[in-house]
């Protein structure tokens, strides 16, 4: 029945938008959804091929058909988008997040192919980035970036408590709640629980997120800094501290690259309801009503807010 | 005629004019040398014609008259060991492709090089039996400071003590185990080339049953594979980098090389510091310590090193399935399950 129900208004969508896209031709209907009855020949007969330039306002009737070489389908442009955006990310937050994301990039591209030297593409993309002298110039840069982006972050928290007077954001750190709603969410997964979990401003899976480059950019970054200078290092602390950084940095990356590239992917773009691509991160704008699904506990907040 | 030809083809005329005098001149020259550089080419390509010669009458003939010029005595010896007739009596390094392939490959060091320059004396017996000591004595008469290192070194000692399994010169320099088929170092194809060395030598070392009559370790070249030095020199293997990349003989040395419990070795304890500062300039003793020795990390040995490994896996794992599970797969499994469910 869905299928069918389906059918018909993509017929009915095609139906409308010939008439109003070559008014004066066919019958003097108006193209509004108010105007279309189901008692229109063009919406009750099944459509096999969209009819030809002559039979247009004769659908249904055995006329005679010319052979067709291509069939244009003539879509009505919606009007432009009205609903309101709500201002989710900063211009900072926005600026870090894209340094971190070319850095990251770039640290796992040219970084994998070093760890896993042995497979067949790793020859390949070393040879991609110029060599490995290049590769590892490249990756020491992007470390460097990386840490960057780390400092900034710090450094704007830090401005906008002392300077803006804005208070510590202690939404981002983990709560109880966090935990109710990752058991709450992965019950109703399951089939126990009836709802999903309602959200603030961040929910669990984003602050794992969060805390997870927060553990991973200072291991990240020492180590790399260690295997980067070995020899300055090695005239303070013993020199056994060399391969353990090389183990960690080599494992820690790997846990980053897998979270990245299949957990936080998948939050971020790949889930059913936000796929393809979620760009409030780069805009830093989410429509009104995906705030209204994804943080209502925040949204239903910033509307009492502006009620008073 | 010179008037029709003009310009650009007037030039081409010239120089077509001057190529023709002078290799009028140059097919002249041999004719001013000695007879038996134009007899020898002769020789080679007569003898095939015949039936199988029986191989001791060119020798006999050719013992008489000392072999003045090598080039025409590597032809006479190519008369021969260049037919497929010969293989049922020869050595298997003096079968016809092993002497074709010296001469035809340019990979090849010794191409130019006349037979007899190793082959002296009796070329038929003096070389018989061939032993890793022998064909080392050989390639000393000309390459003679890398034999005297050689000599000195712990496979030379080996090989002078009877031993039957350490390197000699066509250990490393052969692509096919005869001395035939040495290559120049640093052409790729040379198995003691910079990319190709520690797999050479991962040949024997990495051999338990051969090592552990020896008391070596035989997780060298694991080892070796998985520090930074073994994968810069998998991933970039004909690149020429800022930084040579450390293999092997960097540390090990090359034909001098020694026990690491010598204390003249490179990498003998007290010396590793010194041998570590050849490319690090400035490393100390901690940054040599640095370096795990080719073992495996224990709890007993290397502690730190161990626990980190265990630490780092077990966290990798755990966080990498707990997202996948919880954060990805029951979500989109879910999802799927609800969509395909008929709406009441």
């Amino acid at each position: 029945m869905e299928n069918q129900a389906a059918k018909a208004v993509s017929d009915m969508k095609w139906a409308l938008g010939t008439r109003h896209a070559a008014p004066g031709r066919g019958p003097a209907e108006t193209p509004t959804t108010a105007g279309v009855s189901t008692q229109d020949p063009a919406l009750t007969q099944p459509l096999i091929e969209p009819p030809t330039r002559g039979e247009r306002g004769q659908a249904g009737t055995a006329a005679p058909r010319r052979p067709k070489l291509r069939t244009f389908r003539v879509e009505e442009i919606p009007a432009p988008c009205q609903e309101r955006q709500i201002v989710r990310f900063a211009w900072h937050q926005r600026a870090q997040h894209f340094i971190m994301m070319s850095s990251v990039m770039l640290l796992v591209f040219t970084g994998m192919p070093q760890k896993f030297s042995d497979a067949p593409w790793a020859q390949w993309l070393i040879a991609f980035w110029g060599g490995l002298d290049s590769a590892r110039t490249i990756h020491h840069a992007a470390g460097f970036a990386m840490i960057f982006s780390a400092v900034y972050h710090l450094g704007f928290i830090f401005h906008s408590m002392v300077a803006l007077r804005k208070p510590f954001p202690l939404w981002m750190l983990p709560s109880l709640k966090d935990f109710r709603d990752f058991l709450q969410n992965t019950g109703y997964y399951l089939g126990i629980n009836k709802q999903k979990a309602l959200f603030g401003r961040f929910s669990y899976f984003e602050k794992f997120d969060y805390w997870a480059v927060f553990w991973g950019v200072p291991m990240m970054g020492l180590t790399g800094l260690i295997l980067m200078f070995p020899l300055i290092v090695t005239r303070v602390l013993p020199g056994v501290m060399v391969p353990v950084a090389s183990i960690a940095h080599s494992d820690e990356a790997l846990l980053a690259t897998g979270w990245i590239f299949v957990v936080h992917f998948y939050n971020a773009h790949f889930a059913p309801n936000i796929f393809p691509f979620n760009k409030s991160i780069f805009t830093g704008r989410v429509s009104e009503d995906r705030y209204r699904h994804e943080h209502k506990l925040e949204y239903e907040q910033m509307v009492a807010d502006q009620e008073q | 005629m010179f008037g029709v030809v003009r310009g650009r083809s007037k030039g081409l005329m010239v120089v077509a004019l001057v190529s023709a005098c002078s290799a009028l001149i140059l097919m002249g020259l041999p004719l001013l040398q000695p007879e038996g550089a134009m007899a020898a080419p002769a020789v080679a390509t007569a003898q095939p014609q015949g039936t199988a010669p029986a191989p001791a009458a060119a020798p006999a003939s050719k013992q008489d008259q000392p072999l003045v010029d090598a080039v025409a005595a590597s032809a006479a010896c190519r008369g021969c060991h260049t037919t497929h007739e010969f293989d049922a009596v020869s050595e298997p390094s003096s079968r016809p492709d092993t002497v074709k392939q010296l001469e035809s490959d340019r990979v090849y060091a010794h191409r130019s090089i006349a037979c007899v320059t190793c082959h002296q004396g009796d070329p038929h017996k003096t070389m018989a039996p061939v032993t890793k000591v022998s064909i080392a004595d050989a390639c000393g008469q000309c390459h003679t400071s890398q034999r005297q290192e050689h000599v000195a070194s712990i496979h030379g000692q080996s090989l002078a003590a009877g031993g039957k399994d350490a390197a000699t010169c066509i250990d490393c320099h052969s692509t096919q185990n005869t001395p035939h088929s040495i290559a120049r170092v640093l052409s790729p194809e040379s198995p003691a080339y910079r990319g190709s060395v520690a797999a050479t030598c991962a040949k024997c070392h990495a051999k338990t049953e051969v090592m552990e009559q020896y008391g070596v370790p035989t997780e060298v070249y694991k080892t070796y594979m998985a520090t930074f030095h073994g994968k810069a020199n998998v991933l970039s293997p004909y690149e020429i980098t800022q930084h040579p990349k450390a293999t092997c003989v960097n540390c090990h040395g090359y034909h001098d090389i020694k026990s690491d419990s010598d204390p003249a070795s490179p990498v003998a304890p007290a010396n590793l510091a010194n041998t570590c500062g050849g490319c690090h300039p400035g490393a100390g003793e901690q940054f040599a310590a640095g370096w795990l020795g080719h073992k495996e990390a224990t709890p007993q040995q290397f502690p730190a090193v161990y626990f980190a490994e265990r630490f780092f896996f077990i966290l990798t794992s755990s966080v990498l399935t707990f997202g996948f599970i919880f954060m990805v797969a029951l979500e989109l499994g879910s999802w799927i399950v609800r969509r395909n469910r008929p709406k009441q």
